[in-house]
Order: structure tokens, then C-alpha cells, then sequence
């Protein structure tokens, strides 16, 4: 086991002096396009919103077996799927600065804090999240896996539940809210989110509980993931069905299914919907590699669906109005769209630094592993947390 | 007072001037060694950009503008995180470039795409002001709010002063005496996508029936 969390550790590292290079490359970008404000959101904020709901979904899922259903199996895995969830939530929350154009300013998501920008409460609920997790987290190792069932565990873990959940709907909402991206405001945005991030989370709970974990809270997950890919099933048609009803969003629909983004968009439905659906209950009785593996090509699958819904939003937003249409053939010429995809799919840096996120979490899913007190009854000896 | 623009689309020739006079005073920077400018299509970084307007506002496609609407209730300021994107007290539309993080909401809000973001290398020279293009922020027009003199006053937009066919009005539609005010109270002057309630204080001044431009593509086949 050691030696796995080593070579987790190395690979982890790689992949992370990669990512710094590729946010290095992204900051000092000096390219002149119109694409910049055409498809502004591209796989950087794909990447952090992915990590985000992973975050919450594992959180989310084990904050409610433990609050109430009060499962011992879930408190012996407590203190690791704590770690998971951290673990995530920090490369995630990394990308959210790098991605920015001034990241020098950003004291003022809080000193400027605007009530009615979707972005300025993401800033609010990033941290009330991280607070109440890094509480629970620190709680348990102190005081014991059982100390979370108790009314003081359970109040911090409620707590934790609902900011985290406020966080998954309301960075969706960034995007339903957007009148000028037909696309996105047909989409029942919000609760696609949360479902998203329920299978996100269970997904990520197989894989890291996968390398080193209780076995029982492993396989529950997995069942889970049957369950959570119904749900985003269900809600990914909902939104197909609203988009291909309503005229202006319509090429948004059209472009995913039939169009130019469907070799993302298909793949993502097989790979992140119809693997779990169907392999996820089996795969509960079944060994730890072929649960991760099925787990991790559910992740692959729901990056690359949430990163269709993103682009496909952007592109026919082109496509649905009309002036902003010929704007961009004024500017581009008439190939605008297969540019603006590219731009959206295969950005070098942006898609290493996404590639580096994965690389940042396994460094330090690896190290908290090896260092913290995370093993079920561990009590720390050393600087209150520490083995 | 709320100032307003309308572009009457019977006047407009296309020559551009409008489109040249907002580079001049808002795009490029100034030097010893001359003017510099951003690098590549300068037109799409102009802060009028030239576009096509077809169905449904027309029949048949007719040069125009995109440039900021200035709206009364605009959704770039709604989702900007930080309050870099504020409106004046005469309802222009700013940005605050000390505030600004680059998240690129706003530009993703604005229903009439008219907020660019040009990553290139800074122009060589001073700007004109401190609202000229920079690097890495969302510009916008600005009606030339560097030129206003007094609070309260009207001042001249450099694309209103630079269009020779008096194609571009600037106004106060708080004023019922203003010509902006006038025209778009008697409905002359008329937004674009009104329907997104967002009340732009840019209008447009439709084409007129007649030859060159006629309503209806029918009219031109004789059906």
C-alpha cells in the first residue's frame, strides 16, 4: 500500500509542476483573437467547476448517511472521504484564481461584494464550505470516527450539507441565469448541478476509498452511482428536450446531438451516464481495481458532458443571435464556429492545466494519506492532526 | 439626466468614421514614436463595431452598429462579482479596471456581445485616458466619458463628432426638449431585443420604405 501511495505521490507531483507551467502559460498569454471574448469560458472553468461538485458530492453523500441514517461503516471512512473531499475542493479552488485575467484584484469578490452576481456568493459559500469541512475533518480526527454521530458532529456536518449544496446549485445558476446564452437558461441548471455532483462525488468516494478505505462505504457508493446516473440521466434529457423547444436555444440542443459537438457529447452519455447506470451495482460486489476503473471513466465521461453543455452554450449563442452572428464572421470570416471550437476543445494550456488538476489531487490525496491521522480509531500523535 | 445614443440608419453612409474616431480616441495610445495599436483586426477592438442587421429587423441586411448598449437594468453589471461594472448616475455603463478580475461574466451577459476582451500584447504610448483598452479586461464603449466637462452637461462622443452625415445623435432622454429624447418617445428610434428587458439607451433609427432599402424583401421581386 505504501508503495502505491508513493507512486500516487510522484505522479501526483509530475502532474502538478505541469499544471504550474500551464497556469504560467495561461496568465502570460499574449495572443490577440477575438475568440477571447467569443468562447471566453473554456476548459479551466469546465475544470473547476468539475472539482468543485466532486468535492460536494463526496461530502454531500457522506454527511447524509452519517446525519441520517447514522451508518458506522460511513464514520469509520469519515476522516478519508473528509480528505477526498479537501483534496478536491483545493485544486478546484486553485483553478478558480488561475483561470482569472486579474487575479491581483481578487480581494474584491469579497471587498466589492455585489448580492445579485451569482460569482460574488460562490466566493461566500467557497469558503463557508471549506470552513465547515475543514471543522468536521479536524473534529474527527480529535475526538474520534464516533464523535461525528454525535449532536456536535452532526450539527457541523449539517452544516457543511447545506453550504454545500448551496454551492453545487449556485455555481450551475452561473450559468442558468445567463439570458444572452439561450443554451444554458433552458437548462434546469441549478438542480443538474446538484445531480451532478452526487455522481461526481460517488464516483470520486469509489476511487479514493478504492486506494485505501473502508470496504463497506466503497461498495454503498457504488450503488450510489447507479442511482445518481438516473437522476443526471433524466435531468440531461430534461434539458435536451427544453433546448430543443424553445427556438433560441434550440442550436444548443442541435449542436450537441447532431452537430459539431457530438463526438463529446456522446461518448460523455455513454462513459458518464450509461457506465454507472449499469455498472455501478455490479461493481459493488466486485474488487476494488474494477470499481475505480469504472469510477474514473464516469469522472472522464461527466468532464467531458459538462464541458459540451459549456461550450455548446457558447457556441450557439453565436449561432441564436443573429447580430452577434455576423459580428463574428466580421471578425473571424465564415469558419468562426470550427475556430471558436477549437479554441473551447483544445486549448494547450488550459487543457494541460486541467490534465494538472487531476495531477495536484493526487498529490495531495497521496500525502494526506501518508501523514494524517485518517485511519479509522488513529489517534493523532504528532502537531494535533499528524500520525 | 440619462444620456442616450441613436444611430440613424437612414443617414449612415458605412464609411466608418465612426468605427476610426473610437480607435483614435479609445484604442490606440500615443507616443514619440507615433500612434501604437493593439495587434490584430482592429475593427473587432473598436468599441462601434460594423455589423450586419438582418431579419427580423429588417428585410434586407443593413450595416450597423454593435457597440454598448448602456443598458437601464444590464445584466453585465448584475453578474460582475467584484462591482467593477457600475453605472454612472447618468446611466452610463463603466468599468472599474482596479476592481476588474477577469472573470469574463460580462461577457458572457451581454445578450449583444458587445464587450471584448483583447489579450495581446499593450499597445506602445500613453492612453488617451483612463478608460482606453487595456490588456486583459472586458472593454467597453464608454461614451467617451473621459470628454465630459461638468456634471450635468452633455458632452460629444468622439463617434458622434467624427460622422459628417449627422447619422449619430447623443442626448438626454430625461429632457423631453433633446431630439434623442423626442425621437425615441415618438417611437422613431427603436432598441434592439427589447424583449430581454434589459432597456438599452442605444437605439436605432430603422430604415425607411424606399428603393435603395426597401421594408420588404416582396417589394424588391414584385411578388
Amino acid at each position: 500500500m505504501r508503495r502505491g501511495l508513493a507512486a500516487l505521490g510522484v505522479v501526483g507531483l509530475v502532474l502538478t509542476l505541469l499544471y504550474a507551467y500551464a497556469v504560467y502559460r495561461y496568465q502570460t498569454l499574449s495572443e490577440a483573437s477575438p475568440l477571447h471574448a467569443l468562447v471566453p469560458w473554456g476548459l479551466m472553468v469546465t475544470g473547476y467547476i468539475m472539482f468543485a461538485f466532486s468535492s460536494g458530492g463526496v461530502f454531500d453523500s457522506m454527511a447524509i448517511r452519517l446525519v441520517f441514517y447514522g451508518e458506522e461503516h460511513e464514520a469509520r471512512a469519515a476522516r478519508r472521504l473528509m480528505w477526498l473531499a479537501l483534496a478536491l475542493l483545493i485544486p478546484g479552488v486553485v483553478t478558480v484564481f488561475a483561470d482569472l485575467l486579474h487575479v491581483e484584484h481578487s480581494p474584491w469578490i469579497y471587498l466589492g461584494f455585489n448580492p445579485s452576481s451569482r460569482m460574488a456568493w460562490n466566493g461566500v459559500l467557497y469558503v463557508l464550505y471549506a470552513v465547515f469541512l475543514l471543522a468536521a475533518l479536524l473534529y474527527a480526527i480529535r475526538r474520534g470516527d464516533e464523535a461525528l454521530l454525535t449532536r456536535p458532529g452532526k450539527a457541523l456536518l449539517v452544516c457543511g450539507l447545506v453550504t454545500s449544496l448551496a454551492l453545487e446549485y449556485n455555481l450551475a445558476m452561473v450559468y442558468g441565469v445567463n439570458a444572452a446564452v439561450p443554451g444554458w437558461l433552458a437548462a434546469p441548471a441549478g438542480i443538474l448541478g446538484v445531480a451532478l455532483a452526487f455522481l461526481l462525488g460517488a464516483a470520486w468516494t469509489v476511487i479514493g476509498l478504492g486506494i485505501e478505505g473502508e470496504e463497506e462505504a466503497r461498495r454503498a457508493a457504488a450503488r450510489e452511482m447507479t442511482l445518481a446516473a438516473a437522476a443526471v440521466g433524466f435531468l440531461t434529457l430534461w434539458t435536451l428536450i427544453q433546448e430543443w423547444s424553445w427556438g433560441l436555444a434550440k442550436p444548443a440542443e442541435e449542436i450537441m446531438v447532431s452537430g459539431k459537438l457530438a463526438v463529446v457529447f456522446w461518448p460523455a452519455v455513454v462513459l458518464g451516464i450509461l457506465v454507472p447506470l449499469f455498472t455501478g451495482y455490479p461493481l459493488s460486489r466486485r474488487g476494488r481495481v474494477a470499481g475505480a476503473v469504472a469510477a474514473a471513466i464516469t469522472v472522464f465521461g461527466l468532464f467531458l458532458l459538462l464541458h459540451g453543455i459549456t461550450a455548446a452554450g457558447q457556441v450557439a449563442r453565436l449561432e441564436a443571435l443573429e447580430t452577434y452572428n455576423t459580428l463574428s464572421i466580421h471578425a473571424l470570416g465564415a469558419g468562426y464556429v470550427d475556430e471558436a471550437l477549437h479554441e473551447l476543445l483544445a486549448s494547450p494550456p488550459e487543457l494541460l492545466a486541467v490534465v494538472g488538476e487531476f495531477g495536484l489531487w493526487m498529490l495531495l490525496y497521496a500525502a494526506g494519506l501518508a501523514v494524517l491521522a485518517l485511519r479509522p480509531g488513529e489517534k493523532p500523535r504528532r502537531l494535533l492532526v499528524f500520525r | 439626466m440619462r444620456v442616450a445614443m441613436i444611430i440613424d440608419l437612414n443617414k449612415c453612409v458605412g464609411c466608418l468614421a465612426c468605427t476610426i474616431a473610437c480607435i483614435r480616441e479609445n484604442i490606440a495610445r500615443y507616443g514619440e514614436e507615433g500612434p501604437g495599436f493593439p495587434e490584430g483586426n482592429l475593427t473587432y477592438y473598436a468599441r462601434t463595431k460594423p455589423v450586419m442587421l438582418t431579419q427580423p429587423y429588417v428585410a434586407e441586411a443593413v450595416h450597423a452598429f454593435i457597440q454598448c448598449m448602456h443598458c437601464d437594468d444590464p445584466p453585465c453589471m448584475h453578474v460582475c462579482p467584484t462591482g467593477a461594472t457600475y453605472k454612472t448616475k447618468d446611466g452610463v455603463v463603466m468599468l472599474d479596471h482596479s476592481k476588474c478580475i477577469g472573470c469574463r461574466a460580462c461577457v458572457i451577459a451581454c445578450p449583444y456581445g458587445a464587450r471584448t476582451v483583447y489579450r495581446g500584447p499593450a499597445p506602445r504610448g500613453e492612453p488617451v485616458s483612463l478608460e482606453s483598452l487595456a490588456p486583459g479586461y472586458p472593454d467597453k464603449c464608454t461614451f467617451c466619458s473621459h470628454r465630459r466637462t461638468a456634471e450635468g452637461e452633455l458632452w460629444t462622443p468622439a463617434c458622434v463628432e467624427a460622422c459628417a452625415f449627422g447619422a449619430r445623435l447623443f442626448g438626454d432622454l430625461d429632457n423631453p426638449g433633446d431630439p434623442v429624447a423626442r425621437m425615441v418617445a415618438e417611437g422613431r428610434a427603436l432598441a434592439l431585443y427589447p424583449a430581454m428587458g434589459t432597456e438599452p439607451k442605444l437605439f436605432f433609427v430603422p430604415p425607411m420604405r424606399g428603393p435603395a432599402v426597401p421594408r420588404k424583401r416582396e417589394e424588391v421581386s414584385g411578388q
